[in-house]
Order: structure tokens, then sequence, then C-alpha cells
């Protein structure tokens, strides 16, 4: 084909349709004409109709065997009637592509949201800033009831008098009740948790005792004591006397008559701890205020504070404070969730409730804000170190000789017990009691403490401040050039004593710890997570079964 | 040979050497599914081993191939029974070429594997008459086995048309229709074949025909 004078060769493809026949009789001559004049045309188009006779001259291959079927071949399983199959292929394909993604998502999940909390401790980290439930009973433990730990000191302030605090009954009181700004006494109240239908049926239950040297049965149930068990928050308020005591006078006699047994029985029971604190040992109610039950623990703080509404406010009697200054009271009744609730007991560990406890109503508990109102309440040289406040150092201290890390107490006698830090926390810093055995044990302390500012290995006795801001900042104290004071005091504890203490920790006593409880999301959460678990297994195990069964299946059908 | 003549009750229908097994298409048509291996088996077995360049995978291939035919015979629309066939075959053998690349393997025995085996050992049986030398009926077989490993060095897909096209005698439409693809395809595809051949066989020298060694 020659265009414009210039011979233009055919392509391949219209040389292969020249051979294939599948040219139109036009195109068929321009390539006849175009082979005519060109050489390479003509090649081209011969080449390949040889090659297209070599290949149509290939014989058909003789088959090896004849391939007719002797019998009908067996249907394929998808032809296969529904009846005919096994119940577990009846199952659409989906229900095992669904199972296994169940599977798949559940271990995700697992794994993303921290699962494997749930065998792992808080305290293993060393952090301990978990809560720890001082209970024995698991149906305790399960309850989640806040622990509280019973404090020592309110027995010998338990007495009677005129102007004392009284408790907010709910958090709905009255405004003048709550917060008020006049002030001078700083009182810790848990709101709504204590009246007179939830000290009733504390003098009724057994439990153990913690006010007495004896051990006494008095327990209580946390929701009989009107406790809230979870999640209540604790009210701090600083109340003025002038605004409590109308109350007080008005509907509370009736409290008051309930409490005024066993605000004597505290009073005796203070005086003994006076008497073996003058001995140099350390009372038997120091160590069993740390192995109480917790609802009793401040359910009996409420009632000591309440028994302290009728004590005349004779403050700095025989306390060194020079002024008037308010002193701190402090309820340790904390619950194991508010740690996980608020975060800055979270991020302080080694918070305890005392901490906590200073504070008004209606704010959040702030640490730095707490320190400051006791640094400016309390001059720090001015404090009378409150004997039942340092007997629980002491024991714990004393009895955490191998507890490098101050976290708990290991009780003697009762296992590998651990009592969280704060629930070894006085929850009363009161001076402003006048009775005998409380001037008794007070003077008690001040020798106490004169020995050891002779001796040189504390300087300044560690008043309620020191041991907050020591707890506070997660450090122990370094009073005394390297030597805490309590630690020295720790040979103390006679041997007698923390067997007969932890004998009588033995003796059904629920409240005593056994064993730790730590409580933790998680651990609230844990069916949930068992059941996931359960699932996630039932679906691999079906999923596995659908797979092995399959295979089984294909190797019937190919042999 | 017309698609009738494999319906049951057809004049031509002979059952006397197999086992009647009856199928049915699309339309309700009856056929004898036996008479249709015995009438394509060759066709779609020399076409697997072409394609395959294996007798033992073709005759695999060729036997799954009328497994499927049968068991999906009711799909079948009456219109172009061996192209339908041929189409089932390409395809279970396109299934095993792919697999095969997925896990090649090698063979114990080399004799067997090619498929002109039998092909190229001559027997006297290959000889008639006169009319062709044991000279001539060597060169013949070495020239098939080089036209097979020129079409073993085609792609497949040029490859299979060339086989449908050039070798089974299927028009362009029928092969695009067992190819699945275009009729613009299958040209391409031929045309490209034929000349990759051609220059394939030209290494081949004096086994070519005179005209290709001409050029040489």
């Amino acid at each position: 084909m020659r265009l414009f004078g210039r011979h233009s060769h055919l392509n391949g493809a219209t040389l292969s349709d020249y051979w294939s026949g599948r040219l139109s009789a036009l195109e068929v001559a321009r390539i006849e004409r175009a082979t005519v004049h060109c050489a390479l045309c003509r090649e081209e188009l011969k080449s390949l109709g040889e090659t297209r006779a070599l290949l149509q001259s290939l014989p058909e291959v003789e088959t090896a065997r004849s391939f007719v079927f002797q019998a009908p071949p067996i249907p394929d399983r998808a032809d296969r009637p529904q009846s005919d199959r096994p119940l577990l292929m009846r199952v659409p394909a989906w229900t095992y592509g669904g199972a296994a993604t169940l599977a798949v998502l559940g271990i995700v999940l697992f794994s993303l949201t921290g699962g494997v909390g749930i065998w792992t401790s808080d305290s293993e980290d060393g952090s301990s800033e978990s809560l720890v439930l001082s209970s024995a009973s698991p149906e305790s433990a399960a309850e989640g009831v806040g622990a509280t730990v019973k404090s020592q000191e309110s027995a010998p302030e338990a007495v009677p008098g005129n102007g004392a605090p009284t408790f907010v009954e709910n958090p709905a009181a009255p405004p003048a009740m709550i917060g008020a700004p006049e002030s001078e006494r700083v009182e810790t109240v848990r709101a709504g948790t204590l009246g007179e239908e939830s000290l009733q049926p504390f003098a009724e239950e057994e439990g153990p005792t913690v006010l007495s040297p004896e051990p006494t049965a008095e327990t209580v149930d946390e929701n009989e004591a009107g406790i809230e068990p979870q999640g209540g928050a604790i009210a701090l308020a600083k109340v003025s006397p002038s605004t409590l005591e109308p109350q007080l006078e008005a509907g509370d006699s009736e409290t008051m008559e309930d409490v005024e047994p066993l605000a004597a029985a505290q009073e005796a029971a203070a005086s003994a701890v006076g008497n073996q604190e003058t001995e140099g040992t350390v009372g038997r109610p120091a160590i069993k205020s740390l192995t109480t039950r917790n609802s009793v623990a401040s359910v009996e703080n409420r009632e000591s504070m309440v028994a302290d509404q009728a004590r005349p406010p004779s403050v700095g009697a025989e306390s060194p404070t020079a002024n008037d200054e308010p002193l701190k009271m402090a309820v340790p009744s904390f619950t194991p969730t508010r740690a996980a609730e608020s975060p800055e007991l979270e991020e302080s560990p080694r918070t305890t409730s005392s901490d906590s406890a200073v504070g008004s109503l209606s704010e959040p508990f702030s640490e730095p804000a707490a320190l400051s109102a006791i640094a400016t309440s309390v001059p720090e040289d001015s404090v009378v170190r409150e004997p039942t406040t340092e007997r629980s150092m002491q024991d714990r201290t004393t009895s955490s000789g191998q507890d490098s890390s101050g976290d708990g107490i290991q009780l003697a006698g009762g296992g590998s017990e651990t009592v969280d830090e704060s629930a070894a926390t006085p929850n009363v810093v009161e001076t402003e009691a006048s009775d005998p055995s409380k001037e008794k044990a007070e003077s008690t302390i001040a020798s106490t403490e004169l020995v050891s500012r002779k001796e040189g290995t504390t300087v300044e006795a560690p008043s309620e401040i020191d041991r907050i801001g020591s707890v506070g900042t997660g450090a122990p104290k370094e009073s005394g050039q390297g030597k805490d004071f309590r630690e020295e005091e720790s040979p103390l504890l006679p041997a007698e004593v923390v067997a007969s203490d932890s004998s009588d920790m033995g003796k059904g006593n629920e409240g005593i710890v056994s064993e730790d409880r730590r409580i933790t999301p998680i651990e609230a959460n844990q069916w949930v997570w068992w059941s996931l678990l359960a699932m996630t297994g039932l679906a691999l195990l079906l999923t596995a079964l659908f797979l092995g069964y399959r295979k089984l299946a294909n190797g019937e059908d190919e042999s | 040979m017309t698609d009738d003549s494999f319906k049951l009750g057809s004049s031509s229908q002979d059952c006397a050497d197999h086992p009647t097994l009856q199928v049915k298409d699309r339309n309700g048509n009856s056929y004898c599914f036996n008479c249709i291996i015995v009438a394509f088996q060759r066709g779609a077995y020399s076409l697997a081993s072409r394609m395959l360049n294996d007798r033992y995978f073709a005759e695999d291939a060729v036997q799954e191939s009328l497994i499927s035919a049968y068991r999906s015979f009711d799909r079948f629309r009456g219109d172009n029974l061996r192209a339908w066939l041929m189409r089932i075959v390409a395809n279970q053998c396109c299934d095993m070429l792919r697999s095969m690349r997925s896990r090649p393997t090698l063979p114990l025995d080399p004799v067997g594997t090619t498929t002109d085996t039998e092909e190229t050992t001559l027997s006297v049986a290959e000889f008639p008459s006169g009319t062709e030398s044991p000279e001539d009926a060597a060169m013949r077989g070495e020239l098939r086995q080089a036209i097979q490993d020129a079409l073993g060095s085609l792609v497949a897909e040029r490859r299979m048309a060339i086989l449908l096209v050039d070798v089974q005698g299927f028009s362009y439409e029928e092969a695009a229709t067992i190819m699945n693809c275009s009729l613009g395809t299958v040209k391409s595809r031929v045309s490209r074949g034929r000349r990759e051949l051609r220059d394939y066989l030209r290494t081949c020298g004096e086994l070519l025909p005179a005209s290709i060694r001409q050029e040489q």
C-alpha cells in the first residue's frame, strides 16, 4: 500500500485476519495488491500462513482413557438436601464467621480495656494507691462498703460537755449548720450518716469492741446505721458551736441519752489506755482500732463526737497551745470507691482520710488546702500530741517494722495483713477535753515527748500537722536527723500484747483484717469480663469445631 | 455432529457402548451425557493437554470439567454444546494453571510429562503406508514437539486463543464465548500469538517448512 508515494507495510492483525478469512473482499484485494509490490509484506503474509498451517496440522491428542461415566457422579455438597447434612453443617456459614468476628472483637476489647487487671494487683507496683478494705468477711467486701477505721482516741474524748459540735444529719441541712464562717472549731461531719435512728441499731448489734480494752461485741450493719455504702460524699463542715447548739438542744436529746452509756464505757477505756501508756506500752485498743470493722469505727467515731457535744470547751487547759485555736478533727470515713472517683486521692496514694476530712462541706478535697488549713489553725509547736493518735502511730510503726514502704501494718498473729495508712489515721485530734482521764493521758504523752526530746531522737513532737504532712508527701518524716519518733517507739509494743490482740482478732471478729481486699473498678465489673472471656472461648471453640469438621468433610468427599 | 444427535430419542443417538446417563438442559431437553463425553472428550483432552502441557493434569482437568458439566447441565441453554463444554474445560485449565503457578511442581518422571509422548514415540502402527518414510515421521514428530514448545512459550490467553481458533477450529465468536472476552480481544490474541509462534519456530531451523527456513 502506497500512501503519498510511500509504501506503508501491512500490520500483522490484518494479515492474520486475511488467513482467518474474516476480511471483506475489498480488504482482501488491497492486501493482495500490497503483497505484489512489497516483498516484505508478501513474506510476512506467507510466514503467518505457514504458521497457521502448522497449527492446524496438529492432530488431536489421543486420550489415555475414556471419561465416560459408569455411574452418575456424586452430587455436590451444595446440591445435597439440607436433611442429609449433619447438624453442624446446617448452620449458615456466616454464623461461624460472626462467631469468629465476635471472638476477635472480644479479645481486642479484653486487651484494650486492660482486662489483665483482673489478675493483677495494684500493690505490685508499689504505688498502693488503692484502698484497702479492712474486712475479713466476704459479704462485707462484696458490699463495697467504704473502709472506715475506728480511731481509738474518740473514747477518751467522749466526755459529755457543753458547746460541743454536733452532727449534720443529712446533706440538705440548713445552711446555718454548714459552713458557718464564724466557726472556730473544725469538725468533720459525715453528712446524712448519723442520726438518732442510725445510732440506735449500733448499740444493739454485735461486733468488735474498739473502745474497751476487753473485747466487746458490737457490730453495726452499715445499712442499718444509715451509712451510705458507696459513693457517699464526705461532707466536711466548719460548724460553729453557736449554730449547732440549737439543733442539739432541739432534737437530739434521745440520741444523747443513748450515747451516754457508751460514753461512759469509752471514758473507762480511755483511762485504761492512759495507764498502759504510762507504762510505756501500747494499749490493745490501739491495735484493735486498726482492725476494727469500718462501719463500727465510723459510727463510733460519730458517737464519740456526739459525746463531745456535752464536753465543755476547755481548750488549752493542759494544752501548751496559747490561744484557742481550733484543732482538727478528722474523721476517716472514706469509702474505697472514693479513691477511684477522686483523682486527688489517686494521685496522692498516701493521702489519708484525715486529710480529706479537713475542709468545707461543699468543697472538693484538696490536700494543700487541707494542710494549709491545719497549718494556719494549729501552731506547730503548740500542738499537744493526742495520746490516742500517738498510740495509733506507734502501733502502726511498731508493727510495720518490716513494712519499709510504710503503706500498712502487718499485724502479728493475724497473717499477712496490710492495713492502709489511711485506715490507721486517727480521726479526731481534739485537745479540748478537760476530763481527768484525758488530762492523764495527755500528761503521759507530754512526758513521753520530753523523754524523746532529751534523747534527741525527735526534736519536735510529731504533731498532727507533721503526720499529715509526711503522709501527704508520701515520704516518711525525717525528724531527728534521720530517725522517726514513731520508729523509736516501735519496740515498745510487747509481745504479749500482740499475742493477745491477735487472739482477740481471731475470735469470730469479722471486722478484723484477715485478707487484703483491694477494690478496683475492674473488680467491680469482674463478672462482665468473665462473661466476655467465656463468650470468647465459646466462639473460638465453635470456630475450631467448624473448621475441623469442614476439613474432615472435605477429606471424606475427596476420598 | 449436531447437538440434536445427543438428545435422547433421536435416531443418531447410540448408547450401546456406555450406560445412558440422562441430563436435562434449561429448556428441559434430555441428553445422554455419556454420548456427549464420547463425542467431545478427545477435543477436551487435546485442549487441556496442550494448555497444561501435562497429560496427567489434562486428565484431571477433563474429568473435573465433565463432572462440573454434568452437575450444571441444567444451566445449559441448548445453543452450542461444544462451545459450552469447551468453556468449562478452558476455565478448569485456567484454574489449574493458576494453582500450578502458586504451587509449582516437578514431575518425578520427566518422560511422561509431555503431551506428545505418544506422538514422539513412534511405532510401526503409525506407518500404515509407504507414503511417509520413518525419517519424515520422525521429523513430523519433532515438529509437533517444537510447536508444542512454542505454544508453551505463549501466555495462557494467547495460547488459549490459538488453540481454540487454529487448532480446534472454533470461530472467533465461539472463541470469544469460550474465553469470555470480546471479539476484538480474540482477534488481537490470535494475531499476536501467531506472530510469536512464527518467531519461535524460526529458531527451530531445519524442522520448519522450506518457506519459513528460507526467511532465515
